[in-house]
């Protein structure tokens, strides 16, 4: 996500310019030009970027950019003869953009929520989620696609694209031994979303854990939290998925 | 520079500051479309704005 950082450089001598510009003219308006030239500039970063703009698009937005920044100082160096019309023109414009901003965004936090249930698998295989090791021989972890222990179904019925919340998991082995933590897997797109009238699934997947021979394995508790605790601190899981 | 000025500055930077924590809280939510629309009306709102405090100058 470059767009933050581009934010975080330009808004330190943003702050600098704008002090400077108030000090040596005593416009306001001057700061408002600043602040807006700034609001623009992230705009285009922040778009160009979650929409993993190509080259052409960059390309594109740039003269693009460039061409309005000339309109606008032309613009801006006309003398406007009817100024009372211009004025109330431009707020007009203003309150209706002002009232379109408060509505947008008022709608979408307040009617622009997921439909979402989170489906357990019915049960697992021993094969699936262990593997044996011996004490001789310790096999190292590696990543791979484990079995699915739950799916997460993400239906839209709002009229704009709605952003995933990304749920951590954890989950517990209950074996003969004792209880064991069980590494998650969980993948999502960059900027995961689901479209209008869309339904999404994601699969939270858990990676094969090893243990030693003639272990018995019961059952897969799994939490949904965010904070790591260990097995043996944990209270009643939020799923149960016995393992044949 | 005087004093008042002083205190306007710093208010500046408080609702700055308060601008930038309500966007980081509570525009999260909402979708890439809708965020990049929404930053887009402000830097026309912000133009607008200046070009009004501009014209109360003349």
């Amino acid at each position: 996500m470059w767009w933050e950082p581009v934010f975080w450089i330009l808004l330190i001598p943003l702050i600098v310019v704008e002090i400077i510009i108030f000090v040596k003219t005593k416009r306001i308006y001057w700061l408002i030009y600043a602040l807006a030239i700034f609001t623009y500039v992230v705009t285009v970063s922040y778009t160009l970027d979650v929409f993993d703009a190509n080259r052409n698009a960059i390309i594109l937005t740039l003269i693009a950019s460039a061409i309005l920044m000339a309109l606008i100082g032309r613009h801006l160096g006309k003398t406007h003869k009817k100024q009372k019309e211009v004025s109330r023109a431009a707020l007009t414009m203003a309150s209706i953009l002002a009232i379109f901003m408060i509505l947008l965004f008022a709608i979408s936090a307040i009617f622009g929520q997921a439909e979402e249930t989170v489906q357990p698998v019915d049960s697992l295989t021993t094969q699936e989620i262990t593997f044996t090791v011996s004490r001789d021989e310790p096999r190292p972890f590696e990543q791979v696609d484990g079995p699915i222990i739950l799916v997460r179904s993400i239906t839209n019925p709002f009229v704009l694209p709605i952003p995933i919340e990304q749920k951590e998991y954890r989950a517990c082995l209950v074996t003969s031994s004792g209880l064991q933590e069980v590494f998650v897997q969980q993948s999502y797109e960059r900027y995961p979303e689901v479209a209008p009238g869309d339904t999404e699934e994601f699969n939270v997947r858990v990676n094969p854990t090893g243990l030693q021979e003639e272990t018995n394995v019961t059952e897969l508790r799994v939490y949904e939290s965010e904070e790591y605790v260990p097995c043996s601190d944990r209270g009643a899981p939020d799923y149960l998925i016995p393992i044949e | 520079m005087e004093l008042e000025q002083i205190f306007y500055a710093i208010a500046g930077l408080f609702g700055l500051a308060a601008i930038v924590y309500f966007a980081w809280e509570y525009l999260e939510v909402l979708p890439r479309i809708t965020k990049a629309i929404l930053l887009f009306a402000l830097a026309v709102l912000l133009f607008i704005a200046a070009g009004m405090l501009r014209e109360v100058k003349r």
